[in-house]
């Protein structure tokens, strides 16, 4: 075995020739410093030492499987909702911690790169950096980035010509083709270990798995013409399963919902029906009436929607909140009828009356003794909310991205002390642990159904003991609820583990909010609308559809796959 | 974590305040209110006063005292880390004195013994004596010289410097292990010595016109040379824990490189697929080519074989490059696991001391007949053991039998002690090593006798033979000699 001396040996050695002696205290804390200090070998999980983490039973059972029998190259495949990103990030640390790794790269979805980051930063304290340029491939140690990102001409040259201690693909059934350039890519970075994400290894067809599994452990399944002979009937249908699964088990870690016992608090979910006064549906009507002589004035190349939504979004919040993107946005092509003058007039009618939605946020308060969490997207209607609340007489506190570290350290803690209302925008539905309380507002809905996750999320996951409760304030016959429509009818959302979702909406051809937005801009009357929200709400069936077949698909092979320590 | 973990944690850091002079108290609930130096509180970042806790465990903990201002300390905590650097950044040397028995009455005592003759006195049998005393007594048992007398001349009390060398050892390839080792040098034997328990030393900080000189080569060199043969110490004792760890790897290796050599092998086979057909191919279109009714079908079939024979060569360059492409990934992913099995081992040396060991050196004058050696053996308080007293043929520790004291006043132990089957001299194995090649037995200098064919002049290498055994057999072994 090649044994190498530490350089620094010579500098201990010196200093005793020298009789720089230090007292004995110093030397024998440093021997016990020493000690206490040893790596120690996969028997017990020292990032929870280190971290202030527990973890599920099962996610235990899989890290230590993970790091004792398949050595670091493994196929996370916990059905969605058990914590896969949690299990992966505590593999990763407990290498790191054993300096068996230095560098690693982490490939995500797109979309998910700040919610990676922050996951990996608040709970295990792994600071990754977001790689763009290849600079950042080149020299950093922990680099988190898109797959899209990753692969470009410009940064791909820099991750393939280094090595990598460890490689970390999330959503690796997008990497199921071993033709695509994404397999491709993966497969030629220089690797150690290698993690591979995914609720779902097949999605339609068997060589998806024999792909996978070949990336992680060329040979696994030997080539794909044996794989065929051995197990496959058709493209669709195993043979010899009790042989796969056991070949499988060698490389995959998989926990089902109903094997991991965990207790998943209830949801009970509820829709408060919130009428327009005149005022505020005349308000509505205009400037939805404006919006859409906005868009439709567009040249069809160069339609960029997403102004004119934030506004329609802001109405439905609050009237005021709306205001002030309009009168930013007066004289603005395309919006020449929007002018000082209108808004001003806007200003009037809405300002004499109090927000329907605001009494009725008051009245479902009212009497109520339990803390609640009141979801908004805008600062705006934030302190509106807060006003209103205060003058009701009831305990707020405030939580924005405006905020320090410090402060929102302090907002948190005050509100668990006191109870009362958290009334807080986007930034608190990420990353902070909010189970002490179960009541989650939507005072209004993000058109982005992940958003809405992340703010239920807070409160209802793993660890919380009471069941939660989901409140939902729609405006009828507002564009509001249809969002909810799509959400609940269409894709049971709310009643849906969180990631599920995700799960569902990545199948479709474009994103969610477009969808709601082009249905409502390009619409011209109430019926149309009605019409065209339906037909994406068939849409979102057929990719539900879709979701609960590959679900289905990946039970049925993967149920008994061992999980780790068994 | 475990609640020895924890345990340990608060130790350590009960002892990291105290030797930073910091003021604490503990609390009830396990926790520790401190007060640090201005100095401390600055290298570790963090306020002056302190509210710790170091149990998680909920079992036996009264959470209920908990402040909100206290903090919960273990692993990975900037404190805890903070405290860890700075006690491995500091205590890399030191001079470690034991003062084990060097209580006045026990070195009055000891200078009164004089234990290697007879029965134990009169003081020593006393109850009073106990602990170091009794067993310095009773260890003084097995020096006795067989048939003779052992005087003591002066005696003292001395300290022996040896050198510990603390070790932190890693060993790496896709798993860790890591543990620490210190061993312990004597610099006379060069040998590691029993390890001590280092709780009964104190920092023994040279005079004050020594501190600050610079050291002489010597004294450099003694501490390098010292060092090295601890490595070596080392190496030998890790060797087996070494080995295995290297088999464990190398079987994992093993069995990555022979799935991944048999893939690419089943691909290769795979890829030559299609050209073995294309081949068999072209061999049937040429048998029908030559069992041909008539010329047209033959140049028909020709036509045929050469155009699979240009479609098989496109495809030979196909394979080829393909063929290339899987060499090349191959290459890669075995030397992945090259680098991801590849054991390696790294040694630290964490920290060292010179440890002062006390003794006890007596001068001894033994006796025998008309034979006198004067000798000095040591007794270690801290192992408690002779540390000379070995046999000087063998170099092994004399233990239970008598010592012998040789007529050429070595000092041996009984198995190397024998006396002359001719004259009855005693003799042993550091005087005398010749033996009767036909009985085997000592025979002395002044004894030994050649084997008389070797004085006939034939120049061979002549035999011992004793006096008796040469009387007995050599007359006729010369007879035999000439017979034939």
């Amino acid at each position: 075995m090649e044994i190498r001396y530490h350089d620094g040996n010579g500098a201990v050695l010196k200093r005793l020739a020298d009789q720089a002696f230090d007292r004995k205290e110093w030397f024998d804390l440093k021997t016990e410093a020493e000690r206490l200090s040893l790596t120690e070998g996969f028997e017990r999980l020292l990032s929870l030492d280190v971290l202030n983490l527990e973890l599920f039973e099962h996610q235990r059972r899989a890290v230590l499987r993970v790091l004792r029998e398949l050595r670091g190259r493994a196929v996370l495949a916990d059905e969605v909702g058990l914590g896969k990103t949690i299990e992966a990030g505590v593999i990763l640390k407990e290498y790191l911690l054993r300096g068996l790794i230095r560098r690693v790269l982490l490939l995500v979805p797109a979309s998910l790169v700040s919610q990676w980051r922050l996951e990996l930063r608040e709970k295990l304290e792994l600071h990754f950096r977001v790689g763009r340029t290849e600079l950042d491939f080149r020299d950093g140690e922990l680099v988190l980035a898109s797959i899209d990102t990753a692969k470009r001409p410009t940064c791909s040259p820099a991750i393939l010509d280094g090595v990598w201690d460890m490689v970390v693909v999330d959503e690796a059934h997008r990497l199921r083709n071993q033709k695509t350039l994404n397999w491709r890519f993966v497969n030629s970075i220089q690797k150690k270990y290698l993690l591979l994400l995914t609720a779902t290894p097949i999605q339609n067809d068997l060589r998806e798995l024999f792909n996978l599994v070949t990336l992680l452990k060329p040979g696994q399944l030997k080539t794909y013409s044996q794989f065929k002979r051995s197990f496959m009937l058709d493209k669709h249908s195993p043979k010899n399963t009790t042989q796969l699964k056991a070949v499988l088990s060698e490389v995959m870690v998989r926990s089902g919902r109903r094997e991991s016992l965990l207790p998943f608090p209830k949801r009970e979910v509820r829709t408060l029906q919130v009428e327009f006064s005149e005022p505020e549906r005349a308000y509505y009507n205009e400037v939805l009436a404006r919006m859409r002589e906005a868009y439709r004035s567009m040249p069809k190349d160069k339609r960029n929607m997403l102004p004119l939504i934030l506004v329609m979004r802001e109405v439905c919040s609050h009237p005021t909140t709306a205001l002030k993107s309009l009168a930013a946005m007066c004289g603005k092509e395309h919006l020449r009828t929007v002018t000082p003058q209108t808004v001003k007039a806007w200003q009037q009618s809405v300002d004499a009356v109090t927000p329907a939605k605001v009494d009725s946020l008051l009245t479902y308060l009212n009497g109520r003794s339990d803390s609640a969490i009141v979801f908004t997207e805008f600062r705006e209607t934030q302190r509106e909310l807060l006003r209103a609340l205060q003058s009701a007489g009831y305990t707020t506190h405030a939580f924005h991205g405006a905020l320090d570290a410090h402060a929102k350290d302090e907002a948190i803690a005050a509100f668990r002390r006191e109870g009362g209302v958290l009334v807080s925008t986007e930034s608190g539905g990420e990353g902070r642990n909010l189970q002490f309380c179960r009541t989650v507002i939507n005072y209004d809905l993000p058109w982005n159904p992940m958003r809405v996750e992340q703010r239920i999320g807070r409160v209802h996951r793993l660890g919380q003991r009471r069941s939660v409760e989901v409140v939902n304030m729609v405006l009828s016959d507002a564009i509001d609820g249809y969002v909810l429509y799509l959400l609940e009818k269409k894709i049971r959302m709310f009643h849906r583990v969180i990631g599920e979702v995700d799960e569902i909406l990545s199948t479709l051809e474009g994103s969610f909010e477009q969808g709601v937005a082009e249905a409502l801009l390009e619409s011209e009357a109430p019926d149309e609308l009605g019409r065209r929200i339906e037909a994406f709400g068939e849409e979102l069936e057929r990719a539900y559809r879709r979701y609960d077949h590959v679900r289905r698909l990946n039970a049925s092979l993967f149920e008994s796959v061992p999980e780790g320590g068994r | 974590m475990s609640i020895t973990k924890e345990a340990e944690i608060e130790a350590f850091v009960r002892r990291f305040l105290k030797s930073v002079g910091a003021t604490f108290v503990i609390r009830e609930n396990g926790g520790i209110k401190a007060n640090l130096p201005a100095d401390v509180a600055r290298l570790l970042d963090c306020n002056r006063r302190l509210e710790l806790d170091l149990r998680r465990s909920d079992e036996g903990v009264d959470t209920s005292t908990r402040t909100n201002t206290s903090e919960f300390v273990t692993f990975g905590h900037p404190l805890l880390e903070g405290m860890l650097a700075l006690a491995k950044e500091r205590g890399k040397a030191a001079n470690l004195l034991f003062t084990f028995s060097m209580e006045p009455d026990f070195v009055e005592r000891v200078m009164r013994l004089d234990p290697f003759n007879g029965a134990p006195t009169a003081e020593a049998k006393g109850a009073s004596l106990a602990g170091p005393l009794a067993e310095l007594l009773r260890k003084a048992q097995s020096v006795r010289v067989a048939d003779g007398h052992v005087r003591v001349l002066g005696r003292r009390i001395t300290h022996q410097r040896q050198l510990l060398f603390f070790f932190k050892v890693s060993m790496l390839s896709d798993d860790k292990w890591e543990s620490t080792l210190p061993l312990l040098i004597d610099p006379v034997t060069e040998e590691v010595d029993r390890p001590v328990d280092l709780t009964g030393s104190v920092s023994f900080v040279p005079h004050r016109h020594l501190q600050g000189q610079r050291p002489s080569q010597q004294e450099r060199y003694t501490v390098e040379r010292l060092y090295r043969k601890a490595c070596d110490h080392l190496e030998g004792r890790l060797a087996n824990v070494m080995r295995h760890f290297e088999l464990r790897a190398a079987e994992r290796a093993r069995n990555e490189r022979n799935r991944i050599e048999e893939y690419y092998r089943g691909l290769a086979a795979e890829s030559l697929e299609p050209l073995r057909n294309l081949f068999r191919r072209i061999s049937n279109v040429g048998t029908r080519a030559e069992m041909a009714r008539s010329w047209q079908m033959q140049n028909r079939y020709q036509e045929q074989v050469d155009a699979l024979k240009e479609e098989a060569r496109s495809l030979e360059s196909v394979y080829q490059a393909e063929r290339d492409a899987l060499q090349r990934e191959q290459a890669q992913r075995l030397l992945e696991v090259e680098e991801r099995f590849r054991p390696r081992a790294e040694i630290t040396l964490t920290h060292a001391a010179y440890v002062m060991v006390p003794r006890i050196e007596w001068r001894l004058r033994i006796e025998r007949d008309h034979v006198t050696r004067e000798t000095t053996i040591l007794y270690d308080l801290l192992r408690r053991v002779w540390v000379d007293w070995v046999c000087e043929g063998c170099d092994r520790r004399i233990l239970r039998d008598p010592a012998h004291l040789c007529s050429c006043e070595a000092i041996v132990c009984e198995e190397c002690h024998s006396s002359c089957s001719t004259c009855g001299r005693t003799t042993c194995g550091v005087c005398c090593d010749e033996r009767c090649h036909l009985c085997g037995k000592t025979t002395c200098e002044t004894c030994d006798s050649a084997c008389p064919w070797g004085e006939k002049g034939f120049g061979v290498e002549l035999p011992i033979v004793c006096q008796s055994c040469r009387a007995e057999w050599c007359e006729s072994c010369m007879g035999l000699g000439l017979v034939y």
